[in-house]
């Protein structure tokens, strides 16, 4: 009767999947970030490409998205103390969340990708895909909210408000002082904003790809310590 | 099951919700009774190990389930009240994905068949009414699922039908607890009682023990203050008028069979666990 822990994450990825993640709003998201990437590579400069990709997807539209992923995947308590009784292993079902959260991005992923390879900005590639990782990471601590309001909040302001201010601050430092940006805010810059760096690792101390190493690293740090986090936490039946 | 609990409480805020909490117990089926507000779902959730207690501890089994969540998780299954769920799932998908995950031997959609869940087999989770939805959650901590089972209010919501599958499914089973607020409930299904009031405990014992006292409940044929007065008369003066029924203790039954013959009351029938629930005491 005891299944695997294999068995248990597929069988509680597929109920987070199959029941909710890809509604007709998922797919009408993923043709409006499709439209705005293939129009801002096929008809900016080289000089402004970075800039309004990093402006349109990492600022406005990717934060919708993962929005609408997360906000589907925490929900109130009642529903995760079912979840836990329905999978009994809270490892597992933090695991599938993490998952489900990760597959919704695929096909973003992959047709963003070949919008990229096909109108020579193949470069899209790689920061997009740290930039699900650490969108990954910030989901897995907003799991420990157990609760959509506070979710919605801490989630529009780390997905959304942050990055576009280190848009704003990034072209400032560059601008005004136009200083390297130090070891501890570039790491913070890897972390937020990896789309954003792409336009502004020439003026970091750290190189883009260590920064994508080391915001990897963060991410996959502040996932397993939610996860410690998550086996540990109260639960409150009163929502 | 043993229950092993040792001054244990729980605070929120500046009010204690369970405060002073021991026992030590074996028993297959447990009824924690109390009023609302006495504490019972607090109790439940620590034994469940989704809550921490503020202070003391409490063991099921040996093992105090907050601390080991990964065993409490796979041991105990729990059903707490208004399992009412916002989700866009019917409950055919539902039940056939917790079967196949569970690898039911058929036992699993035996029990969905006996509490009628095919009656709202194609409908969504978030369109179910507060039974259905009950008779849902029952089911998903019941199916195949060998260790104990916590329920929150099991009779709440539920019609005559649904709640005689739900006792046959009790008393076969066992290693069940289950709270309620109602006494008769307590009566009819568990071995032990936990009588719970404002937090503490107002009484535990094997259900043995309180029907070997002589508390009776007797239903009145003439007026409640008649038959007050005869019992009085014969003696007796430890009477609680109950508004539809009367509470008499220290009285025999041959007493109480003479008054259904002179036809003062229409019948009686020990009231051992309404008498400690409605005094608050032991005696």
């Amino acid at each position: 009767m005891r299944t695997s822990w294999v068995k248990k994450i597929k069988y509680a990825t597929f109920w987070h999947v199959r029941y909710g993640l890809f509604d007709p709003l998922t797919f009408i998201l993923i043709s409006i970030i499709v439209l705005a990437l293939y129009f801002i590579v096929t008809s900016e400069s080289e000089a402004t490409i970075y800039h309004n990709v990093s402006l349109a997807l990492e600022c406005t539209l990717l934060p919708l998205y993962a929005l609408s992923s997360s906000l589907y995947l925490i929900r109130d308590q009642r529903v995760l103390l079912f979840e836990i009784n329905m999978f009994k292993d809270l490892r597992c079902l933090y695991i599938s969340k993490i998952i489900s959260f990760v597959i919704s991005f695929l096909p973003l992923l992959v047709t963003l990708s070949l919008i990229g390879t096909l109108f020579n900005s193949s470069w899209i590639i790689l920061p997009l895909t740290v930039k699900i990782i650490t969108y990954a990471s910030l989901f897995a601590s907003a799991i420990l909210l157990k609760n959509t309001r506070a979710a919605l909040l801490y989630l529009a302001t780390t997905y959304m408000i942050v990055p576009l201010s280190s848009l704003v601050v990034l072209t400032t430092i560059v601008t005004a002082s136009k200083q390297l940006i130090d070891p501890l805010f570039s790491v913070f810059f890897y972390y937020v904003s990896p789309i954003t760096m792409v336009e502004f690792s020439k003026f970091s101390v750290i190189p883009l790809s260590k920064g994508y190493i080391i915001a990897l690293l963060m991410s996959l740090v502040i996932i397993s310590l939610s996860m410690i986090i998550f086996e540990r936490l109260e639960y409150d039946i009163s929502e | 099951m043993r229950i092993e609990a040792y001054d244990l409480g729980k605070r929120f805020g500046n009010i204690w919700a369970l405060r002073n909490v021991t026992l030590n117990f074996e028993g297959n089926v447990v009824a924690i009774l109390g009023p609302n507000g006495s504490g019972k779902t607090t109790f439940l959730t620590i034994l469940a190990g989704i809550r921490y207690p503020t202070e003391g501890y409490v063991k099921v089994n040996g093992f105090e389930p907050y601390r080991d969540r990964f065993k409490a998780v796979r041991y105990i299954s729990f059903m707490f009240e208004k399992p009412r769920l916002p989700l866009n799932v019917k409950v055919k998908d539902l039940i056939e994905l917790i079967l196949e995950e569970r690898e039911d031997d058929g036992e699993g959609r035996e029990l969905a068949e006996k509490l009628n869940i095919h009656e709202f087999y194609n409908e969504k989770l978030y369109a179910l009414s507060s039974g259905q939805a009950q008779i849902l959650g029952l089911w998903v901590s019941l199916a195949c699922h060998k260790g104990l089972v916590i329920i929150d209010e099991p009779f709440a919501h539920l019609d005559f039908q649904r709640a005689k599958a739900l006792v046959d499914i009790i008393e076969r089973r066992g290693e069940i607890i289950f709270s309620t607020h109602v006494p008769e409930e307590a009566e009819a299904l568990a071995d032990y009682v936990i009588i719970l009031r404002n937090g503490k405990v107002q009484w535990a014992g094997l259900r043995s023990e309180l029907f070997s006292r002589n508390a009776y409940r007797i239903y009145p044929l003439v007026k409640k203050h008649k038959v007050i007065e005869t019992l009085r008369q014969m003696g007796y003066g430890n009477i609680i008028d109950l508004g539809l029924e009367i509470l008499v203790y220290g009285c025999s039954e041959e007493d109480l069979t003479k008054l259904i013959s002179k036809k003062i009351i229409s019948g009686f029938r020990m009231g051992g666990i309404k008498y400690a629930y409605v005094l608050g005491k032991e005696d």
